[in-house]
């Protein structure tokens, strides 16, 4: 369950501040999923940067699971990433020097997973089969195409189980067919593993596939109505 | 994956990029370790030097100019050795100040090396490789020396002989000796040997009339003074009972002619019925209107010879002289002789007398035994054949005179008190020439033990020196080697580590997206950091190996620079050693270093937030914020006026150094100001000097590290080269180094009299006189002695001649800064150079030295004055009569300052022709300064090179920054070309960038400098200095626009055909 409650983000530039985010609320049922539009600047990825505890509100409260994550500490908020959240990214991120299977692994090297190597490593190659990447295990990134680079991103967001994938234009760079496939993969983790799903995107097909839809203007979330027949709510 | 697999995947993909900061690693690593192993190096050397020097040598009885029996060397078990100084020719060419060393058997014992001894036949010489190579001789050849035979006294004393008459002898040469066999024996304390030749000790003792003596015991074992003493007998202390039959009496008599004063003393308080006798030489005693010649005179305590109530104004003459002057009791006779002055000049002086009484010639009155054996007389069979020392005019002598000298010998014709002889005659060397005593009250059995029991070895100028201790204490060189070259090396280094965190810090914002999707996945920013570390320590400690081979490469190159100013040729000097202590230290302390660096360049990248990161790409994300810059600007400059305004109480160099400092940090912050504070204005905007402009500001820390690292190069390098000395004519002047003297010449025999330099000044035609200097014990302590040098060498003068010569620089505040301070004062007083006092002695104005006086006790020797770059250094000057009251027993001048009538190379012929048998070395006094003054700038020139290749890193600097600001601008150039900008253009701009860096870089770094050297200007160097500025300063602008141009090339290439789709 995500509860976000009079979410506010301001940055201090010269001679004024800019307010990203103003009061914002959103309310995500476990296992639901929900996507977010809204043009460029909006603070759409501010808005995923603070649901991902990777920055800090300037008022308000997001609690995930029962954990105000705005007032984690550093050192808790990584844990929290590490072992609850998914990110992808737009552009992947994947590191370079690392193949694919390492990729998936990068997580891990936090030094704090309970369940051994083995374990871990055994269930990334099974990721990476179910998104259909048996073949480039030990490729190295360069070596894949924009797709295959993603499906690699979201093994990485799943190797840690989490209850949450936070997307940040996860099609941005791919074409149509290949974004359908990524949806297609997104989905399928959402309906097998019940991972709550949140995707910022400009693309209105990819969001109209999710259960919810909010449009982010002038520092709010409003629901839009999807294919699905379902505002999002609240805002 | 395991985290070390991760930091090793890392490392392999990052290679290009970590090759610099391997490179830079390995650069600072050599030239610390370097530094550390030049100074390891040099200790080394020094030590095993010491311990080639004495061998197994522990301690040493020192003679000086007094002699032992060998058998005192077999009651101690030391090798007895017969030193002297001679000149060596071998045909062409002839070495002077040679060590002459007789020796036996047991000598070579002693050598560091196991041994067999070297058994030299009656003419065989060996000779150690230092000689060798200066007279370029070898086994089989001849050679000749030539030395002055010691005297029984001292030939500075009245009656103690001729003194220039010169000992010969022929051999050949058996053996080089190597510096392992005791070639390189030397109780001095300096790395540079000195030639030596050996011979058997029985030749060279036969030679000089000392059978069976040896003025050194070289003992194994520390030698123990109770030992010593119970050893020793009266020969060892030069002293006999002479037998005078007449008297039915005995004497004691020295072989130094006039008894000891301690021996005299101790001698008269354990036997007080002994009568005191001193016998002298009269040159004239007249009465009546005549005079008779040289004769002797002898001053006694009562005796038969005199009436018991003799006064010490009467004279008692024998009936010869009576006749000889028709002189009869109560006429006034005067006697004439001769007394030391100064310069140990011989003055005649006189006293009148009246007769007391006339007695016969006949019995104890006519008894030739009251002259002691004075050497040139006693032994000479006519009166014309005398050679006492003396100036005699033959011509006075008759023919009456002659007849009474084959009669009479050396009888003397007059007698007074002894109290009133000693008035007349007693010098330093002793107020009697023996000591009667009749035969019944003569010490036999236990008296004559008591009375060697009396006696102490110091009595005779004996003393032990400990030269284990001596030479263990000289090893620990003054000079820091390695703190010398750390601190020469210190800009290089910092360059080194500065350009290697900056490569790092590029790497890490390269990695920036890395970064910051490991913090998005949860990743705790102090694993990343970690992480980051770990391949930098990897990578350092891997440059720092690599710097550690290249380190063994640049010691032994800084060492043979060093062999420059320390070594006198002939196979190197330096042996090459790295002590595990440095090797350990140095790379643990350098990795730290850059570890350091690299953590505080960092650290404040891995804290920003992961969201920052991502979003950031390769770029420096530089965050707005007041910048304190103007605030350090004014306080450096504040600091800098503050030392100026000082220079008075702190002194100039020090404190316009200071002042050039801190206006560097202020010109320096005054620069980053103006990139904070930089705004867009339209204006600048649409043309290259303003992209320019802005560019420079756009990372303000990254220009302000390549602008620093070139003002702070150009500092160092140009206010060092301002140190840099020159010679020219400056000697000429009284008031300079040299006192306004031309020459330095320093014999290998003494000139013993004040009159015979004036025959020396004669003969080389000397217009305005030598100055001569008693050379005193003690080790040249100037700047090419590596050696700890504990008591410097005493070069002792008539200081009132030096009035108004050589720059006085400090004296204690109670003192006149005159060369009269160093007369008076119940201490010893002297002045030395400056630079001796601060570098080697390392001590202050007003601190004592103990030094050891002729009876073996110490004194203190303050230091009341310094002298600024004169050709004195390493060594005390002192005071020649006050002086001679610590060492009576001292041998002539083995030193002089001449002058010149102006043209150098005649004066020197002439100079060394009058020379030619003293065996002088001679040097002009400007040569003598500028080796000094070699040194100096040996070591500017060493920190030029260091220096240099710091400012060539700084502006490596600049070329790896304008190069990756290229890199990092791939789109901004992309966006320009597309839209047409010419790249003629875009060109403009990234030379502009560089351009502005230099200006900054130099100009702060030049204005700083200037300042620092505002005292130096005045210096007749300065068209010198200002020409060597002005070509430093090309260099380092050229270098630094290589540098950038470089960097450019090396980008623009990647650049070409880049457009903005391509780089999106």
């Amino acid at each position: 369950m995500i509860t976000v409650r009079n979410l506010s983000k301001s940055y201090e530039t010269p001679g004024e501040t800019v307010e990203v985010l103003k009061d914002l609320e959103l309310d995500l049922a476990d296992g639901s999923t929900a996507s977010i539009v809204g043009p460029s600047g909006c603070g759409k990825t501010t808005l995923l940067n603070l649901l991902g505890a990777l920055d800090k509100p300037t008022s308000g409260a997001i609690e995930i699971d029962g954990l105000d994550i705005a007032r984690l500490s550093e050192p808790d908020a990584a844990a929290f990433r590490n072992h609850r959240l998914g990110f992808v990214f737009q552009q992947h991120h994947l590191l370079p020097q690392l193949n694919v299977l390492e990729n998936v692994l990068v997580p891990r090297l936090s030094g704090d997973w309970e369940e051994t190597a083995a374990t871990t490593q055994e269930r990334a190659t099974e990721l990476l089969i179910k998104v259909g990447l048996q073949e480039r295990l030990h490729h190295l990134p360069w070596q894949l195409s924009g797709g295959e680079k993603l499906r690699t991103a979201v093994a990485r967001a799943l190797i840690n189980q989490p209850k949450l994938i936070l997307a940040d234009e996860p099609t941005g760079s791919l074409d149509p067919a290949s974004t359908d496939q990524v949806a297609d993969l997104l989905l399928e983790v959402n309906r097998d593993q019940n991972v709550t799903l949140l995707v910022v995107t400009h693309n209105h097909g990819l969001a109209k596939r999710m259960e919810q839809t909010f449009e982010l203007k002038t520092g709010r979330l409003h629901p839009l109505i999807t294919d699905h027949g379902s505002p999002g709510t609240p805002s | 994956m395991t985290a070390l697999a991760f930091i090793r995947r890392g490392l392999a993909h990052y290679r290009g990029s970590y090759l610099g900061v391997l490179i830079g690693a390995a650069l600072g690593a050599m030239v610390l370790l370097g530094a550390l192993f030049a100074g390891d190096s040099v200790k080394k050397t020094l030590r095993v030097i010491a311990d080639q020097r004495i061998g197994k040598v522990g301690s040493v009885l020192v003679g000086g100019e007094s002699f032992v029996t060998r058998e005192l060397a077999d009651r101690l078990e030391a090798a007895p050795v017969l030193q002297l100084q001679a000149q060596v020719d071998a045909g062409q060419a002839s070495a002077g100040q040679v060590d002459l060393l007789g020796v036996d058997d047991r000598f070579w014992s002693l050598a560091p090396v196991e041994m067999d001894p070297l058994r030299l036949a009656e003419r065989d010489f060996a000779i150690n490789a230092a000689l060798a190579r200066q007279l370029n001789v070898d086994a089989g050849d001849s050679l000749v020396l030539r030395f002055r035979e010691p005297g029984l006294l001292s030939h500075d004393a009245p009656l103690s002989g001729t003194s220039d008459e010169l000992v010969s002898l022929r051999g050949t040469i058996s053996r080089i000796v190597s510096d392992d066999e005791m070639g390189r024996f030397s109780m001095k304390a300096s790395q540079i040997p000195s030639p030596t030749l050996f011979l058997p000790i029985g030749r060279l003792a036969d030679a000089i009339g000392r059978p069976g003596k040896a003025n050194l015991l070289l003992s194994p074992v520390p030698l123990d003074p109770a030992k010593l003493k119970a050893s020793m007998s009266l020969a060892d202390y030069g002293l006999k009972w002479e037998p005078i039959p007449l008297a039915d009496a005995v004497e004691l008599r020295s072989e130094a002619v006039f008894l000891p004063p301690a021996i005299n003393d101790k001698a008269r308080k354990l036997l007080p019925e002994a009568r005191p006798v001193l016998t002298y030489l009269a040159n004239t005693i007249a009465a009546n209107g005549k005079e008779t010649p040289y004769s002797m005179v002898a001053g006694i305590d009562t005796s038969p010879v005199l009436p018991a109530d003799l006064k010490d104004n009467e004279v008692v003459l024998n009936s010869w002289i009576a006749d000889d002057l028709t002189a009869r009791p109560g006429d006034e006779v005067t006697l004439s002789y001769y007394v030391l002055g100064s310069n140990n000049r011989l003055d005649e002086e006189s006293a009148t007398f009246t007769v007391r009484s006339i007695v016969p010639l006949e019995g104890l009155a006519a008894d030739r035994k009251w002259m002691p054996d004075f050497p040139g007389i006693a032994e000479a069979e006519d009166n014309a054949d005398w050679t006492p020392g003396m100036p005699l005019d033959l011509t006075r002598i008759r023919e009456e005179d002659e007849t009474y000298w084959d009669d009479h010998k050396g009888t003397p014709k007059a007698f007074i008190t002894h109290r009133a002889a000693a008035r007349l005659w007693q010098n330093r060397w002793g107020s009697s020439t023996g000591l009667r005593i009749g035969t019944a009250d003569a010490p036999a059995g236990k008296r004559k033990d008591e009375l060697l029991a009396a006696l102490a070895p110091s009595d005779a100028g004996l003393t032990i020196r400990d030269v284990r201790a001596e030479a263990t204490a000289s090893a620990n060189s003054p000079v820091d080697i390695a703190g010398l070259f750390l601190s020469m090396s210190f800009f290089l280094i910092i360059a080194a580590v500065g350009l290697t965190a900056m490569l790092f810090r590029f790497n890490v914002e390269q990695r920036n997206h890395e970064s910051g999707l490991l913090a998005a996945l949860g990743i705790p920013a102090r694993l990343i950091l970690r992480w980051r570390l770990a391949e930098g320590l990897f990578v350092v400690a891997l440059g720092s190996g690599l710097g550690l081979l290249l380190a063994i490469a640049y010691t032994r190159g800084l060492l043979l620079f060093l062999e420059t100013i320390w070594s006198t040729g002939g196979g190197s000097l330096f042996r090459f050693h790295m002590d595990p202590l440095s090797v350990v230290g140095g790379l643990a302390g350098f990795v730290v270093l850059v570890m350091l660096t690299i953590w505080l360049v960092t650290r404040r990248q891995a804290r920003r937030g992961a969201g920052i990161r991502l979003e950031s790409g390769t770029e420096e994300v530089i965050r707005n914020h007041k910048t304190k810059a103007p605030w350090v600007a004014l306080a450096s400059a504040m600091v800098g006026g503050g030392a100026l305004a000082a220079s008075g109480t702190m002194g100039p160099q020090g404190a316009f150094f200071l002042a050039g400092f801190a206006f560097l940090i202020a010109g320096l912050a005054v620069f980053l100001w103006r990139l904070r504070s930089r705004q867009l204005l339209p204006e600048e905007a649409v043309n290259p000097a303003g992209l320019a402009t802005l560019n420079t500001a756009r990372r303000p820390t990254r220009s302000l590290v390549v602008t620093a690292a070139l003002a702070t190069g150009i500092f160092l390098v140009v206010s060092v080269a301002a140190f840099q000395k020159h010679g020219g004519d400056e000697w000429k002047d009284k008031s300079s180094g040299a006192g306004g003297f031309a020459f330095w010449i320093e014999t290998t025999s003494p000139v013993h009299r004040g009159s015979d330099t004036e025959g020396l000044e004669l003969q080389a035609d000397a217009p305005a006189g030598l100055l001569p200097f008693r050379i005193g014990m003690g080790d040249d302590a100037s700047c090419f002695n590596l050696n700890a040098v504990a008591r410097p060498r005493l070069l002792a003068t008539d200081v009132s001649k030096l009035t108004g010569r050589f720059p006085i620089k400090n004296t204690l505040d109670d003192l006149p800064a005159e060369w009269t301070a160093l007369k008076g004062g119940e201490t010893l007083r002297a002045f030395v150079d400056e630079t001796t006092l601060l570098w080697v002695l390392k001590m202050k104005l007003g601190d004592e030295i103990i030094y050891t006086d002729d009876t073996g006790a110490g004194f203190p020797v303050e230091i009341v004055g310094t002298l600024a770059g004169s050709v004195f250094q390493g060594s005390l000057i002192v005071d020649e009569e006050s002086y001679l009251k610590r060492f009576p027993g001292s041998g002539g001048y083995r030193l002089f300052l001449g002058q010149t009538r102006g043209d150098l190379e005649i004066d020197r012929r002439a100079y060394q022709q009058a020379f030619t048998d003293l065996g002088a070395n001679i040097t002009t006094t400007s040569e003598r300064l500028a080796a000094f003054h070699s040194v100096e700038n040996t070591y500017i020139a060493i920190f030029h090179v260091l220096g240099g290749l710091g400012v060539v890193l700084g502006a490596a600097g600049l070329g790896l920054l304008t190069a990756r600001n290229l890199a990092e601008r791939r789109d901004e150039f992309a966006t320009l070309r597309t839209l047409g900008i010419p790249p003629g253009i875009l060109r403009s701009v990234i030379l502009r960038e560089s351009v502005r860096h230099i200006i900054w870089g130099l100009g702060v770094g030049l204005v700083a400098a200037i300042i620092s050297i505002l005292p130096k200007l005045p210096d007749s160097g300065r068209v010198l200095t200002f020409t060597w500025i002005a070509g430093l300063v090309i260099l380092i602008a050229g270098n630094a626009l290589f540098w950038a141009w470089l960097g450019f090339q090396r980008s623009a290439r990647s650049l070409s055909g880049t457009s903005v789709s391509a780089s999106a």
